[in-house]
């Protein structure tokens, strides 16, 4: 056993714009090929920030594969591979706030209640929120919910007890939520949690505005591809399409990600 | 669940639901939300866990300090846990508690981060260990049994009822009587300790799961590994340039052992996927190969005609290594001996006599000879004998896979020096599961592809849970072992069948091939953390034995949980979550010791497996085995451990001590079978055996002469094959596989899981589903003479067009009309195998007719319910 200091701040509810990284450009790359539907990373996400059941910031879509890049359409059910036996192919996406450099979200808000901060991290204020929800609206990508009741927690909230990270306390009724990268850890230094529980290894994460970064590199050399590139909201989130790797080729990615270390599951430490 | 089936939701408050259909499409992307299913009902149902929610909102920690800039640092203790279960992954974690209570789990770096390892349910523990229907004190029954009834009654009472009961049993029936089952519910050390212990000391049954055996038996057979025994570590596979899952879908039942294939995929690796359905595994492939299920062992004969045939297999190797140069007597299939009767012949090119067969530089493969009278031929003329008839043509009539696949992929395994078999459960779960193990371990056998880097069959090479010693101090002996399947013909009839010495005497000397009944009564059973009733096929069979109160004195359950196991217990016994309690746990997914420690206090009146068990010996005089603490226990056993490992054991156990994780064995040491000895009775490659293995009950062999095949062979699965008449009334194979969401039946209360998976599917091919008039969503039965059970229709690609299956692990009371998914399955026994052949089934789907038993909605937490009303 050891004893871990977490930094909380002092009003979880309120606005967190300072930023130990001002410089930095937080993006994450996701490897579909590596990527096995699994949801680790959406029940790790759930966990870390006492995500209310009936909610999940972080979900694995089911997508039929398309060739031209990531203009997916979901058309079964979850697991259903697109074709027809024995001529079939399944493609998992997993997606959550692409933390847009381009936010449409932040656009619409009346009350300034989600806003970009300086790492481009696209956050919610859950003090100021009035539950207007123009920000689901006005994101293309559907990926924020709403408290519409009183949040539940299994297990059930109390009052000196939630699961969880301290920073992400449950929340009242009437706001918006949705994924923050995990702002509190990047601030402690560490990675977004769902990017250390991927027993895949298909997630990476990084500072975009380091050419050297592992998601920099993956960015500049894989074949990379945002969703819906044509809204013009530049997603902060890229992922490296299925069919890159095996049968004889070497992996189309990135040629230090052959590196299995490289690819490890870490508590590396964001920079 | 399906979604174009499931009606819109207007509920707002079912919002979070819409989540999982969310679409990117040119069309309205903003709209077209259809929920995933009755998601958050079920989550509310599943014992009310949604209930009793307290929305108080709380900013601060109480033991937070405040800083200046207003943050606050919040204390919390980081444990060392693992997840100690049977999808073996054995993670490694963390557990963190805040104020006494858990707060959340997390991966745990190993001291190779190559292994570090968590998954979706390893990351749901705080909604087991809290789960309000956790099992909170001792119960006893008051109903009739299975009705749900119990009382509150104190742990001195309970351990009183179950010693006074195990005594009075040995005095009338004799110790056996009283049967002790465990399951893997807890793989850890002391735990396993605490039940064995008292089984050798009190000489009780000693009973478990019929499961996993068959394939491996025929790996073993060759003398090679397998799905879970022997081959080289996990890491290992991402050396490999071939990779072949067979009947593997590791990506959802060995989730921590994929991005090893994944690695070796981004050096150019190809994956081979054999595997009748396009599982996650397939969709993975560089080639999938579909075949008709069961007839794995065709395809198995087949590619050995291909590497014969073509000579693809290694020759100096065969005849440095394997039986097959050794001659065999027409007569009698055993192998011919020199005059002393111990060197075993060959026949020698070069002298044309039979000499010793180590001494035979060049010996024939084919041709026939008389030695002394006695018509022989090479081993390897009986083997290129059997598979001359397996060409790709005529495996195709079994298989229906494409002979140009067969002759693909025999040539590149043979061509690929890191070739490696990866074999799993899926052809394990077959009547003819042996078979499978045994053709796969004989191509392995005939081109070397094992013992090296990337190259093996199995990736349990280096499995520390072999590794790790008894404690000190431990009874000595063995308890009589019976498999379940034995067990519960034990039970019915007081009788069983086991294998008996051929001469009479000595086991070691081989078994009779036919069984002789034997007195063996089981009048009382103690199931320790085993879901048995769950996990065993037909289990409408063990209920009506637990039912009928005729046959059963007393039945026991110890869980945390209210299974469908506990359902039927007379006394109940709440036992810990492993983060509870302390202890040591190996596995064979990884090569390392893993420290538990106590994390958390035990709730209500929990008591650990070896506080449980030591209370019942006391009482009856074997106390001396449980004196020690749990981490005592657990320290002995590490101590005994790094003791065996000699020169590196002080390490080992430093390492341990230090970081409560430690490599038991070196990574060279992980590669199996590197020796070219090899732990079969010739301690060559047996692709040819004179002595066949079996597992009945507990291990042994038959000579061949006694009429057991010594080659790879085929043979039909028992139910499941187009020759059966059968066919024609339930023209569908049922299989009940292992997905993402549960580990056999663990998880199946958890909520964040049920939220995505919430109630039981049966996965149709559209082909027919259509038949049948079935479409997604539809409530059908899925039934056979033995049983039925019902689920929700899943449409799906997925599955090839005559097979059906349901996923395992859903608990009875989870289920309409109260049924399980093992009641349209088997209870055979296969004398050699001693498996539960779970698919190999038979059965027909049709849609739940309105009225039908099967529309009754599920019991509601019939189990728990008792369990908190007797808080
Ligand atoms: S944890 Fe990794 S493999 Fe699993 S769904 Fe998420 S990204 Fe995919
Ligand atoms: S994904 Fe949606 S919520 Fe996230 S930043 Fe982009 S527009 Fe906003
Ligand atoms: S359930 Fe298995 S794979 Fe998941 S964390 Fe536990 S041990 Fe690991």
């Amino acid at each position: 056993m050891q004893t871990t200091d977490l930094k909380s701040p002092a009003n979880p509810f309120g606005r967190h714009d300072w930023t130990p990284y001002p410089k930095s450009r937080w993006g994450m790359v996701i490897d579909l090929d590596r990527c096995i539907g699994c949801w680790t990373c959406a029940v790790a996400c759930k966990s870390n920030n006492d995500v209310p059941i009936g909610m999940w910031w972080n979900r694995i879509l089911t997508i039929d594969e398309d060739p031209s890049g990531l203009d997916v359409q979901t058309t079964g059910g979850i697991d259903e591979p697109a074709g027809d036996y024995p001529n079939l192919s399944l493609s998992f996406l997993p997606v959550q706030c692409f933390h847009c450099d381009n936010p449409p979200c932040t656009e619409v808000c009346p009350v300034a209640a989600t806003y970009k901060r300086e790492d481009g991290i696209v956050m919610v204020d859950w003090d100021r929120c009035i539950g207007c929800r123009y920000c689901m609206i006005a994101c293309p990508y559907d990926m924020r919910v709403f408290n519409w009741s009183v949040p539940v927690q299994v297990p059930a909230n109390e009052t000196d007890y939630h699961v969880g990270d301290p920073a992400k306390p449950p929340r009242p009724k009437g706001v918006v939520e949705k994924c923050d990268f995990c702002y509190q850890r990047i601030d402690d230094g560490l990675q977004p949690f769902c990017i250390e529980v991927c027993p895949a290894r298909a997630r990476v994460f990084g500072d975009l505005n380091d050419p050297d970064s592992d998601v920099s590199q993956l960015v500049a050399h894989a074949p990379v591809a945002q969703v819906r590139a044509d809204f013009g909201t530049e997603p902060k989130v890229y992922y490296i399409p299925a069919g890159q790797s095996g049968g004889g080729a070497p992996s189309a990615v990135a040629p230090r990600f052959v590196d299995p270390e490289r690819r490890d599951l870490t508590k590396a430490e964001v920079s | 669940m399906p979604t174009e089936q499931v009606p819109q939701q207007e509920d707002p408050t079912d919002e979070g639901a819409d989540l999982l259909d969310s679409r990117f499409s040119r069309r309205g992307f903003l709209g077209a939300t259809a929920a995933v299913g009755a998601t958050v009902a079920v989550a509310a149902s599943v014992g009310g866990l949604a209930s009793g929610s307290n929305p108080v909102v709380r900013a601060l920690q109480p033991d937070g300090d405040s800083a200046a800039d207003g943050s606050i640092t919040v204390k919390e203790q980081v444990y060392n846990v693992v997840c100690s279960q049977n999808c073996w992954q054995t993670c490694r974690l963390e557990a963190h508690v805040r104020d006494g209570r858990l707060v959340k789990t997390a991966m745990n770096p190993f001291p190779e981060s190559r292994y570090n390892r968590i998954c979706l349910r390893g990351l749901s523990h705080a909604q087991w260990v809290y789960n309000p229907a956790r099992l909170k004190f001792p119960m006893k029954r008051v109903g009739p049994r299975g009705s749900g009834q119990w009382r509150r009654i104190t742990w001195d009472e309970a351990v009183d009822t179950i010693a006074s009961s195990m005594t009075s049993i040995r005095d009338r029936y004799g110790p056996k009587a009283f049967a002790i089952f465990t399951g893997t519910g807890n793989y850890a050390s002391v735990a396993g300790y605490a039940s064995s212990a008292l089984a050798k000391a009190f000489g009780a049954t000693s009973a478990s799961i019929s499961v996993d055996e068959a394939e491996t038996l025929g790996t073993f057979q060759v003398g090679l590994g397998s799905s879970w025994l022997g081959g080289n570590e996990p890491l290992d596979m991402s050396n490999a340039d071939l990779l072949i899952m067979w009947g593997n879908n590791l990506t959802e039942a060995q989730v921590q052992e994929w991005h090893f294939v994944a690695d070796a995929k981004d050096r150019g690796a190809s994956l081979v996927v054999i595997d009748p359905n396009f599982t996650t595994t397939a969709s993975k492939a560089t080639k999938w190969i579909p075949l008709r299920p069961g007839s794995d062992p065709a395809l198995g004969l087949s590619l050995l005609n291909v590497l014969v045939t073509e000579k693809l297999y290694d020759e100096p190797f065969v005849i440095a290594n394997t039986t097959l140069p050794f001659l065999v007597r027409d007569h009698d299939g055993m192998f011919l001996r020199g005059s002393g009767g111990t060197e075993i012949l060959a026949w020698d090119l070069d002298t044309k006599s039979a000499r010793p067969a180590k001494t035979v530089k060049r010996p024939a493969l084919e041709g026939s000879f008389v030695v002394n009278g006695v018509s022989v031929r090479p081993a390897f003329a009986r083997l290129s004998e059997r598979v001359a008839l397996w060409t790709p043509e005529y495996a195709e009539t079994f298989t229906q896979v494409p002979p140009a696949d067969v002759r693909w992929l025999a040539r590149t395994y043979a061509a690929t020096k890191k070739s490696f078999i990866f074999p799993s459960m899926g052809i394990d779960r077959w009547w003819n599961g042996d078979m499978n193990g045994r053709a796969i371990a004989t191509m392995a056998a005939l081109t070397h592809n094992f013992g090296q880097p990337g190259a093996a069959i199995g990736a349990a090479g280096g499995a520390s849970a072999f590794v790790l010693a008894p404690p000190t101090g431990a009874p000595t002996g063995t308890a009589p072992y019976l498999p379940d399947i034995a067990a519960f013909d034990a039970i019915d009839t007081g009788k069983t069948k086991i294998l008996v010495p051929l001469d009479g005497t000595n086991p070691a000397n081989g078994l009779a091939k036919e069984p002789v009944e034997v007195d063996w009564p089981i009048k009382a059973i103690w199931f320790n953390e085993s879901n048995q009733v769950s996990n065993t096929q037909q289990s409408k069979r063990l209920i009506g034995l637990l039912t009928d109160e005729t046959k059963l004195e007393l039945v026991v359950v110890s869980d945390s949980m209210p299974t469908d196991t506990v359902r039927y217990a007379d006394i109940v016994l709440p036992v810990t979550h492993w983060f509870e309690n302390d202890d040591v746990v190996g596995t064979i997914s990884h090569p390392f010791a893993l420290r538990n420690e106590r994390s958390l206090p035990p709730p209500f009146e929990a008591k650990s497996d070896y506080e449980a068990f030591g209370l019942v010996a006391a009482k009856l005089g074997f106390g001396e085995y449980y004196t020690r603490s749990e981490k005592a226990v657990a320290d002995s056993i590490m101590v005994a451990t790094a003791a065996s490992l000699g020169a590196t054991g002080p390490s080992v156990l430093r390492q341990y001590n230090a970081v409560g994780a430690a490599r038991l064995l070196s990574p060279e040491a992980c590669i199996g079978n590197t020796s070219m000895t090899f732990a079969t009775p010739t301690g060559r490659l047996e692709p040819y055996s004179e002595r066949v293995l079996v597992n009945y009950p507990s291990g042994g062999w038959i000579p061949t002469s006694a009429g057991v095949d010594p080659l790879p062979g085929w043979e039909p699965p028992i139910q499941a094959w187009p020759d059966n008449a059968l066919y024609k009334k339930y023209p569908l194979v049922y299989m009940t596989e292992h997905t993402r969401w549960r580990v056999h039946t663990i998880y199946f209360n958890q909520p964040w899981l049920r939220e995505v998976d919430p109630e039981p599917y049966v996965d149709l091919s559209r082909d027919d589903a259509k038949a049948r008039g079935i479409v997604a969503g539809d409530y059908v039965e899925i039934f056979n003479d033995t049983g039925s059970t019902a689920a929700r229709a899943r449409v799906t690609g997925k599955m090839r067009p005559g097979m059906v299956s349901v996923p395992k692990g859903w608990q009875r009371f989870q289920v309409k009309g109260d049924t399980g998914y093992s009641d349209p399955t088997f209870n055979w026994v296969n004398q050699r195998t001693m498996n539960g052949s779970w698919f190999d089934n038979l059965v027909e789907v049709r849609k739940v007719s309105p009225g039908s038993s099967m529309e009754a909605p599920p019991v509601t937490l019939m189990a728990a319910g008792a369990a908190q009303n007797a808080s």
